[in-house]
């Protein structure tokens, strides 16, 4: 069965990150304010996520298209920003 | 004489590698297998030579299957995928195949589960050689009605194409009807007629479905098949050999309901682009190359998979960027569509656009 034993799976290998589902909200600069997504959730993402959102937002208006609601649809998750006083308000879904 | 398949298997484990190697080198097509132990590795590989198919596993230091396979989507969009893990949750695999990838085999316990599991690839290799639809190999749709109209079928073709669905209704082998998008009839035939690959399903018949073809098989066929025919040699189909007139594609994009503009772009900062109907094409190709860019590599760095499409809603317009291979599509949409009817029209542009 030694061959077998090499299909059985990893001792070792990492876990795989679960994709984040929840909202928070972010300032004019990206700053994350308030959000309602699992403590563990590495803040550094969501900063990530918050700074592409204001950042598209932004440059959107110079290119004359001003937006108030985005949606970002990856294979595995789906993002709405919906515009806020120059920050946004971010929903993240994984797709099932 | 048929070139030789090579296959690429990327797993961070050496003696499994070297198993997968050893197994997969035994398949009667003879494939050329290589293996590699990183994602980095594997991507140059793949940017060295072509490769019919990729094996990966899912869970590996710095780069993930779900990485790789992201990047594998964008820059090699034909080529076939399928993942080979040890991670069973039903939530990994329907982000895997969401990624388009071929297959998801659980790694295999027994010696059946091995057997079957270098059938699949055997079969994977076969299915690249003949094309077809998946669910009938390597039978064009041609083949299917005629098939289905000499056994005198009553039954409902659907073919789906992208995101187009036709649908064709046979009864007692006779031709009743057939469907595309707001087509029917002859129309809808000749149109789901001309697709090359897609899917296949066979549904019940429906002898109640109102008759609106009053051809008969054979003879549709043969008109589609000259149709085809003049069209591939760049005539207007029933014209008597007079040369189609060149329309701008983007201007075809264009006609879908609610598009005021179309632009396409690369990835960077927009600077070469072709568009239709925009006022500010250079702006608008730089925040459209900006914006996939920034969004692909958020989707790469959180592991969010391939980046699909991006709509924006606003005061003046909406807009929406679909992204193939590192290009962009851009369009602009009256106001008042919502993210959902852009999303429908952007995926019917880009499966335009890409063919």
């Amino acid at each position: 069965m030694g061959l077998l034993d090499f299909f059985s799976g990893k001792k070792d290998a990492p876990a795989l990150d679960r994709l984040p589902s929840g909202s928070f909200t972010v300032d004019r600069d990206g700053k994350v304010l308030t959000s309602t997504l699992p403590s563990g959730f590495p803040e550094a993402t969501l900063r990530d996520i918050g700074r592409a959102v204001v950042e598209a937002m932004v440059s959107a208006r110079e290119a004359n298209l001003p937006v108030t609601e985005l949606v970002i649809h990856f294979s595995g998750l789906k993002i709405t920003a919906k515009e806020q006083r120059g920050g946004a308000m971010i929903f993240l879904a994984p797709i099932r | 004489m048929a070139t030789q398949k090579k296959i690429l298997i990327l797993d961070d484990e050496a003696q499994f590698l070297e198993l997968c190697q050893e197994l997969l080198s035994t398949l009667p097509a003879q494939p050329e297998v290589r293996t590699a132990s990183s994602g980095a590795h594997a991507i140059a590989l793949l940017e060295a030579e072509p490769y019919s198919l990729l094996l990966t596993d899912l869970r590996m230091p710095n780069m993930d299957g779900f990485q790789v396979l992201a990047i594998v989507r964008r820059r090699f969009p034909a080529l076939r995928t399928v993942v080979m893990s040890g991670v069973t949750e039903d939530e990994y695999r329907n982000r895997a195949y969401a990624m388009g990838i071929d297959l998801y085999l659980e790694k295999p316990k027994t010696a059946q589960d091995i057997k079957m599991f270098v059938d699949c690839v055997e079969s994977l290799l076969l299915r690249e050689e003949t094309g077809g639809f998946r669910g009938v190999q390597s039978k064009t749709i041609t083949d299917i009605v005629q098939m289905e109209s000499l056994s005198q079928s009553s039954v409902t073709l659907k073919f789906t194409n992208g995101p187009f669905v036709g649908k064709i209704w046979l009864v007692n082998g006779d031709l009743m009807d057939a469907e595309v998008g707001e087509l029917t009839g002859e129309d809808a035939f000749k149109k789901i007629i001309s697709w090359k690959s897609g899917t296949f399903e066979s549904l019940p018949g429906d002898p109640t479905h109102e008759r609106r073809i009053m051809n008969s098989v054979q003879g549709l066929l043969l008109d589609s098949a000259q149709m085809l025919d003049e069209m591939a040699a760049g005539e207007v189909p029933g014209s008597g050999g007079e040369k189609a007139r060149t329309t701008s594609p983007l201007a075809e994009l264009s006609r879908h309901p609610g598009v005021e503009f179309v632009v396409t772009t690369a990835f960077g900062k927009g600077k070469e682009f072709e568009h239709f109907g925009c006022d500010t094409p250079d702006k608008t190709a730089a925040w459209a190359a900006n914006t996939a860019e920034r969004f692909n590599q958020l989707g790469e760095r959180i592991r969010a998979g391939t980046l699909q499409w991006v709509a924006t809603s606003g005061s003046q317009r909406n807009a929406g960027l679909a992204v193939k291979a590192e290009r962009v599509l851009c369009a602009g949409f009256q106001r008042g569509r919502t993210s959902g009817q852009i999303q429908e029209t952007l995926k019917k542009m880009a499966a335009q656009w890409a063919s």
